[in-house]
């Protein structure tokens, strides 16, 4: 117990590191030049006299390291400032767009676990099969197709063709599951073959392995090899990569979030890059970053869970 | 006689067409009685494993029986459907494999492991099963058979892991045990412990036990009767005693041969230069010590074998004098040179008189590149000119009796014994004042470990090598070595001249080393005859 609480508290304290150095670049690449902040904010027909009142009004003719301890303090009690561009406060702007991401994430996510978790492990339960080959061909097409493509090919058949789907998601009229459906199957169809090809290879190699011959040998059948002795030896590199999926989604996905306008964290940055609003990118990237660090903790501590040999007490006991 | 528990009819399985041989097994017959122990004995490939996997009803990969019968008792195993032969394993015919740890799996606590027996053949309930496998762990001698039945694998040594696959192999109290090799991962002290175990176990229990090996020591200490089994087919069979005085298949007497004796060869005293002193050399990760503080000196021309078990420090000694790792402590001196004191520039080229030959005949050659192009660039790196390192790798690869043609190719198309022959030209490329073989011989059949040994010797003999020779076998160090170490936990606890430690050990960690080591008598007896 003790070596769990104190393997959770360096696990914390590398979170901590790492969001701290990560700040510290963003703010040096968007802030280090004092001049083009003034400009971004104040607009490129401001005059020199202006940009020069707002600089000192504003504390950047402070040195460096002062203003970017500020910052930091700022940004760690939730003064995140105001978008430039939207002229709103940037916490409240964000927090319903990351709601909408996270939806659209998770919808996308409750579809390609399942779906590529039982592919991946029926086809590399018995290597070489017809059924082996079948779903490693499907994904191999489905991971090539890039979403702009799937996302144009959905929209024509499901909205143009049979008129089943509306074209764009903006949920003006509240959380509408009509609308989910294209975006969701979009991230789906890109990464469920990419999860299932990960999770065959690891479960071929699983089922090579010698204590898999002695559960045969000892007797057990081949569904309770399978899901006794094989599944969650297989399952450690496939959470990898659905935990490696999770801040990709998140912010990644401009294209399927732009294709069809659906108001979430991914048109918000892809808005704010565009209007050189620096605040909000500044926001958006420590957003980004802390869903990576967040899942791959995550990610570390379900290992664990499945892995005995790398709990922290789990290793010899010499 | 007692009653026959297992008889094999004219057993052949086939392997697929553009194989080296049409059959893994071949026409092969063979019984086994209640309290017997019947040893196969063959080199790798001889098809004895493919033996033990088609009497438990579960022949490896796709191949397939083609002829014969297998009958447990009354049962004829050949004529079962998939379902009724899983009621068999495990039940009535029970395995003990061959790497105890590789067999368990990682992430289920060994005890679930053991009640998993009784889950898929009876209908105990979950406390019954949990209170079995607690019994059986106790019967194997384990000591706190609560804390064992709670630890996973890895948490395990070797030795308890045996212990624990043994006592699964036991849980149905099965006619039949198979033992694949059930030793050759353990160490020579936890081989002896597992062998009388298995004595005992024919002793009170009455198994019929069909104990397959390639140790022909291991036959001597186990086995009533043996099999002798050679490309897929039984070339003898008899007596062990029998088939281990007299052999009568020229097979079988090759195979006797070629298992190194006990008994060293007589050895002219070395008197050359010393090509490597090095004192108190230590190694200490965190709150462990590897290496006590270890002194060595090594004479040109000598060999110098390290004997010890798994985790006695030997192969950090390897590491640490070609300088992959760093010694805490200490000094090695080089042709005079302190090869742990060099940095940068300097150690690169003194690096090169201290050369490796390696365990894995497979892993330590790069598949990508060619043998030549191999033995040349480390004629290079050592500083030969390209021109003279090609003219060098080719008489090498001759001087190590490999064709020239073996230099054009890649290391897929040559055996384990060839390999091991490339990595040692590879090595002597460097024209080093020392070479390391850690475990050069471990992997390798006896009958090209002989070979191998040979050539070392040889070697030796032409070029004043002093060798490092580390091994865990006391036979291949008797052989070796004109003076052997003795290692535990880090410390030489006895070094001496090889006949010297061998016929009067002071030490009792040696004692202990040398009363263990499987079928002595056999080793006197090779002698002789």
């Amino acid at each position: 117990m003790r070596e769990t609480l104190a393997d959770l508290a360096r696990r914390l304290g590398g979170l901590a590191l790492t969001m701290l150095v990560v700040s510290f670049l963003v703010f040096l690449t968007l802030e280090f030049n004092v001049e083009g902040v003034a400009v971004k904010v104040l607009g490129q027909f401001s005059t020199p006299d202006q940009r020069q009142a707002w600089l000192s009004e504003n504390g950047y003719l402070d040195p460096f390291a002062i203003r970017y301890l500020r910052w930091l303090l700022d940004f760690v009690r939730g003064h995140w400032g105001t978008s430039t561009y939207y002229h709103e406060d940037i916490l409240k702007l964000i927090l319903p767009r990351l709601g909408a991401s996270a939806i659209l994430a998770g919808g996308g996510l409750l579809v390609m676990i399942p779906m590529s978790l039982i592919l991946g492990v029926a086809a590399g339960a018995k290597e070489g099969s017809a059924l082996d080959r079948s779903i490693s061909l499907v994904s191999i097409i489905t991971t090539s197709i890039p979403e702009f493509a799937t996302a144009v090919f959905l929209s024509a058949v499901f909205v143009i063709g049979l008129g089943w789907l509306p074209g764009v998601s903006t949920m003006a009229a509240g959380l509408s599951l009509r609308e989910l459906i294209l975006p969701v199957s979009v991230l789906a169809l890109a990464s469920t073959g990419y999860i299932a090809r990960m999770t065959r290879a690891s479960m071929a190699e699983v089922m090579a392995q010698p204590y898999i011959r002695m559960a045969r040998l000892k007797g057990a059948s081949p569904a309770r090899i399978i899901l006794a002795h094989a599944l969650r030896n297989a399952l450690i590199t496939p959470v990898t990569v659905i935990m490696l999926q999770i801040p990709w989604i998140l912010s990644g996905v401009i294209v399927v979030e732009v294709f069809f306008a659906y108001r979430g964290f991914g048109t918000l940055l892809y808005q704010a890059s565009l209007n050189a609003d620096v605040y909000l990118v500044e926001a958006c990237a420590m957003v980004s970053v802390l869903t990576v660090v967040v899942s791959q903790t995550i990610a570390d501590l379900i290992y664990v869970r499945l892995d005995p040999r790398l709990s922290p007490g789990g290793g010899r006991h010499s | 006689m007692a009653e026959p528990i297992l008889r094999v009819e004219h057993l052949s399985i086939a392997l697929p067409a553009g194989g080296d041989r049409a059959h893994a097994v071949e026409d092969v017959s063979l019984t086994v009685h209640r309290g017997e122990i019947v040893c196969v004995v063959g080199e790798s490939g001889s098809g004895k494993s493919m033996l033990a996997g088609a009497v438990m009803g579960a022949i490896p990969g796709d191949l397939a029986r083609t002829a014969g019968r297998i009958r447990l008792g009354e049962i004829d195993l050949t004529a079962l459907s998939e379902p009724e032969l899983r009621q068999i394993r495990g039940n009535r015919v029970a395995m003990i494999p061959q790497e105890p740890m590789a067999a368990l799996n990682p992430v289920v606590r060994v005890g679930r492991q053991i009640e998993e027996v009784f889950a898929l053949h009876t209908k105990l309930s979950a406390q019954e099963r949990s209170i079995r496998a607690l019994g059986l762990l106790a019967d194997m001698h384990l000591s706190d058979p609560e804390r064992i039945a709670r630890s996973y694998p890895s948490q395990l040594s070797g030795g308890q892991c045996q212990r624990v696959v043994i006592a699964m192999a036991l849980a149905m109290e099965p006619d039949l045990l198979i033992a694949d090799e059930p030793t050759t991962a353990l160490d020579v002290t936890t081989q002896a412990q597992i062998l009388k175990l298995i004595r005992d176990l024919r002793e009170t229990h009455g198994h019929g036990i069909l104990f397959i090996t390639h140790d022909v020591g291991v036959v001597a200490e186990i086995a009533d009767r043996v099999l002798v089994m050679r490309r897929g087919q039984l070339v003898e069979a008899g007596e062990a005693r029998q088939v281990l005085t007299a052999p009568t298949h020229p097979y079988t007497r090759e195979l006797m041969a070629a298992a190194p004796s006990m008994t060293p060869p007589p050895h002219r005293p070395v008197v050359g230069e010393h090509a490597l002193v090095a004192r108190g050399l230590t190694k200490i990760y965190g709150a462990r010590q590897a290496l006590g503080g270890v002194d060595l000196e090594i004479r040109r021309g000598e060999t110098l074998a390290v004997v010890g078990e798994s985790g006695s420090g030997k192969s950090t000694l390897a590491r640490i004098l070609v300088r992959v790792i760093a010694a805490s402590a200490g000094e090695a001196r080089v042709a005079g040179v302190d090869m742990l004191a060099l940095k940068g520039d300097a150690l690169r080229e003194a690096r090169c008189a201290v050369q490796m030959v390696f365990q894995d005949p497979f892993g330590s050659l790069n598949p990508r590149r060619r043998v030549g192009d191999m033995i040349v660039r480390a004629g290079v790196l050592a500083g030969a000119k390209p021109a003279e390192a090609r003219a060098r790798a080719e008489e090498l690869l001759e001087l190590v009796g490999l064709s020239k043609a073996a230099f054009h190719r890649r290391p897929a198309a040559f055996s384990g014994g060839q390999r091991q022959r490339i990595g040692i030209a590879r090595a002597l490329a460097a024209n080093p004042d020392l070479l390391i073989a850690d475990e050069s011989v471990s992997a390798l059949d006896v009958s090209v470990q002989a070979q191998i040994l040979d050539l070392l010797r040889d070697l030796q003999d032409r070029l004043g090598l002093a060798i490092l020779f580390i091994t865990h076998d006391l036979r291949v160090a008797a052989q070796m070595g004109h003076r052997i170490a003795v290692m535990q936990h880090g410390v030489v606890v006895e070094t001496g001249p090889a006949a010297e430690v061998l016929t009067r050990p002071a030490h009792p960690y040696t004692q202990a080393l040398l009363a263990a080591a499987p079928g002595r008598e056999l080793g006197t007896a090779t002698v002789v005859g």
